[in-house]
């Protein structure tokens, strides 16, 4: 069997399917939605189409609904999106190495080439897993999205550099440096004009602070940037994992003939390679050092900000915190004394039930125990009279 | 050696048509349903308890006698107890109402910044506590049982720990004990958590967030297996579309599931530190407030409820309790099932509640 025409007759089964699926999708969307929608005429780029298109109708369609439905509906589409991406890629893949296979030659090395390639581009595209799952770009607006309000000139930097993090994900540390260069420009236009005046007090406060919150900044972008170029490692290990697991499969005579049966090999790799990263050290040491870079630096653009609060006599964060926590202790004191006193009453209302049935003598035993005596005392002399 | 993948372009075309109809009808459905269609935890209930942000609520019982002794649930501070009641055929509290157990349960409420201090100490020995008393007096009882819920469990053993004068039984469910089991598993991603949490600086999160939010947490969990949790189960999704059961159920499961609480910080750093870092627990070192918790101190009896298929509470680290208390009358009742399953499933129905109240049964 030739498998480089096979390769290629998947290529144009693929093709095909893509466009039959395509204009079926198209006329179902316009039939169901009743609308006339845009005129999308049929182009190459069927995931285009089809993310304009889903965005488009989806939330025309769906608003309105129950939050849950309406994200349950955006991460199908997205996850619909991402098996429509893996079975190009993987029809791409086999055109690439099926002729090497076939003639019993090193299609491995053709396969690393080509998942590198591949891996690279889905991981800077803007759909795909990430964006099935929770983004891990999302995870960081978690992490600064507190400071994010605050430090409107400082995440227009960000937001308005020509480069991302998707560029500074791939290693580029010229990327690295543009970024950094343009938040200086932001620090300049703003903080940093005040920082210049020679003076005392806030003045050089602030200026120490901003220096070590930019120091933060810088370092948490670096280590995302590591972070984010292990996984796009792992993703291309776990593609060339699954392809070795299909020529396996051939070897033993095994065929797959579902596009279903085909995705979900590849979520199992794709997760038992994960599985192994996980458990590594190195990958251990990269998440807590994300983890700690992206809290440090949320820590120190807090102190940034506290200093402008103080000096507009503003309630600062750290303040609030302290005045929860004195809160918080007086509770406490407040719901001992509670206690104590409850335990205290005890054995008045144990000594009332007890008069009734009981002699003078262990009246007075009571009596005595509950004098002066601590709320533990007073509750074990309870205890003991029930 | 054959090519191994034969999909033929009529049978590719036929799976995607069949995909795409799925999908336009599924997304038709989702539109049409209100946020009041998806509802979880409706079994009928009333609060006869508020402290602050502290409620204890009584269910209404399903038969005329329930039995003697209440017994109360102490949820986990990770999402809600409605993965106890998520919808009416699949609830361990409706099968327990309906075996004619006296349920209550605590909902402990959503921690705001003000929150942050609240220590393990505060629910354990103040509201756990607050609640047993309330119910103690209610029913004019010495002692009641007491049910936990994964992290409640691993409260609901310090407090029994704690205050054995008060718990007649003591019910675990998918509890982690023994934090340190995961490295006696064989599977690499049983017990993963563990191992993150172990490497996990604890002290800068707390610092610089005060409570970690429910997103963080729930990203925890679903980065353990990024692709079946992130993307295959809502490609599955679609086989479910044309099935307004099924979907109901995915729903309700979603919104359980993305509609948690952040949780308390310093509560969080102590378990982080004192139950997952130092596996302080089995080593009967763990603090809460100035009391040492002794797992010896258990001596009533315990049922020990554990899922064998849980990769994020591994069986080890809940089985493990057998070793470490101090009763006599110790049982363990194994369901086939994961962490989440064991609560929702079709099989969990039939096993769980009707175990555990004959289990309390032989001890009313």
């Amino acid at each position: 069997m030739d498998w480089t025409k096979q390769a290629e007759t998947m290529m144009q089964t693929w093709g095909e399917a893509q466009k039959k699926a395509w204009e079926n999708w198209y006329d179902l969307m316009r039939g169901a939605s009743n609308s006339n929608g845009s005129p999308f005429g049929f182009y190459p780029d069927v995931m285009k189409q089809w993310q304009e298109m889903s965005l488009q109708t989806l939330n025309a369609w769906t608003a309105g609904a129950d939050p849950t439905a309406q994200n349950a509906a955006r991460q199908m589409m997205a996850s619909q999106e991402s098996m429509m991406r893996f079975m190009q890629s993987i029809t791409q893949a086999w055109q690439a190495i099926a002729p090497k296979v076939q003639a019993g030659e090193d299609w491995q090395s053709v396969l690393r080439d080509y998942s590198n390639q591949y891996f690279q581009s889905m991981m800077g595209a803007p759909t795909g897993f990430m964006s099935a799952g929770k983004d891990i770009n999302e995870l960081f607006q978690f992490y600064i999205q507190e400071w994010q309000k605050m430090g409107q000139p400082w995440m227009q930097s960000f937001l308005q550099s020509p480069t991302n993090l998707s560029h500074i994900m791939m290693g580029g540390s010229s990327e690295l440096a543009q970024l950094s260069k343009f938040h200086w420009d932001v620090y300049e236009r703003t903080f940093g004009g005040m920082t210049e005046v020679p003076g005392m007090g806030y003045n050089r406060e602030l200026n120490a602070k901003l220096l070590r919150g930019f120091d933060s900044w810088v370092d948490m972008q670096k280590v995302s940037a590591e972070y984010h170029t292990v996984l796009t490692r792992t993703f291309s290990n776990a593609f060339e994992s699954f392809m070795g697991k299909l020529v396996a499969l051939s070897e033993k005579g095994e065929v797959i003939d579902s596009i279903q049966d085909l995705a979900n090999l590849y979520f199992d790799t794709v997760d038992e390679t994960f599985t192994k990263l996980y458990v590594s050290q190195d990958y251990l040491d990269l998440q807590n050092n994300l983890a700690k870079a992206g809290m440090t630096n949320k820590m120190r653009q807090r102190e940034i900000f506290e200093v402008f609060q103080e000096m507009l006599d503003m309630p600062t964060r750290s303040e609030l915190d302290d005045a929860y926590r004195t809160l918080n202790d007086l509770r406490r004191e407040v719901k001992a004394l509670k206690r104590a006193l409850k335990a205290q009453d005890q054995p008045k209302a144990a000594a009332k039930s007890t008069r009734k049935t009981s002699t003078s003598t262990r009246r007075k035993t009571a009596a005595k125990k509950s004098n002066g005596a601590t709320p533990e005392e007073t509750a074990e002399a309870a205890k003991s009279e029930k | 050696m054959a090519f191994p993948v034969q999909i033929t372009p009529d049978k590719a075309i036929h799976e995607l048509t069949e995909i795409n109809q799925k999908i336009i009808k599924g997304i038709e459905q989702l539109s049409n349903i209100k946020e009041d269609d998806v509802q979880v935890g409706i079994t009928p209930k009333d609060m006869v308890f508020q402290e602050g942000k502290l409620k204890l609520y009584r269910y209404r019982p399903l038969v005329e006698k329930p039995f003697k002794i209440p017994l109360l649930f102490s949820y986990a501070l990770v999402n809600r107890y409605m993965v106890a009641d998520l919808q009416e055929d699949r609830s361990l509290i409706r099968n327990l109402l309906n075996e004619g157990i006296d349920v209550y349960l605590i909902e402990w409420g959503d921690p705001t910044r003000k929150d942050k201090w609240l220590m393990l100490d505060d629910y354990v020995n103040d509201f756990l506590d607050t609640c047993v008393d309330f119910i103690r007096e209610q029913h004019d009882l010495e002692k009641i049982n007491l049910l936990g819920i994964c992290q409640g469990g691993t409260l609901a053993t310090c407090y029994t720990a704690l205050h054995p004068d008060k718990v007649q039984n003591l019910v675990l469910t998918v509890t982690p004990i023994d934090f340190h089991a995961d490295k006696e598993e064989e599977r690499d991603d049983w017990g993963l958590l563990n191992v993150w949490a172990r490497n996990l600086d604890i002290d800068v999160m707390i610092d610089a967030v005060g409570n970690p939010p429910a997103e963080l947490l729930n990203f925890s969990f679903m980065l353990v297996k990024p692709m079946s949790l992130n993307v295959r189960k809502y490609t599955d999704m679609v086989n479910i579309l044309d099935n307004e059961k099924a979907l109901m159920n995915f729903l309700r499961m979603e919104k359980w599931l993305f509609e948690g609480p952040d949780h308390p910080g310093e509560a969080y750093r102590q378990f982080v530190k004192d139950f997952f870092q130092g596996n302080k627990l089995i080593k009967n070192e763990v603090m809460l407030g100035d009391q040492r918790v002794d797992l010896g101190n258990i001596t009533m009896p315990v049922l020990n409820c554990y899922a064998n298929q849980d990769n994020l509470v591994p069986p080890k680290s809940t089985k493990a309790l057998g070793k470490y208390v101090g009763s006599d009358d110790y049982t363990e009742l194994e369901i086939p099932a994961g962490h989440i399953g064991f609560y929702v499933s079709g099989r969990a129905q039939k096993m769980l509640a009707p175990g555990i109240a004959n289990w309390l049964k032989e001890r009313d």
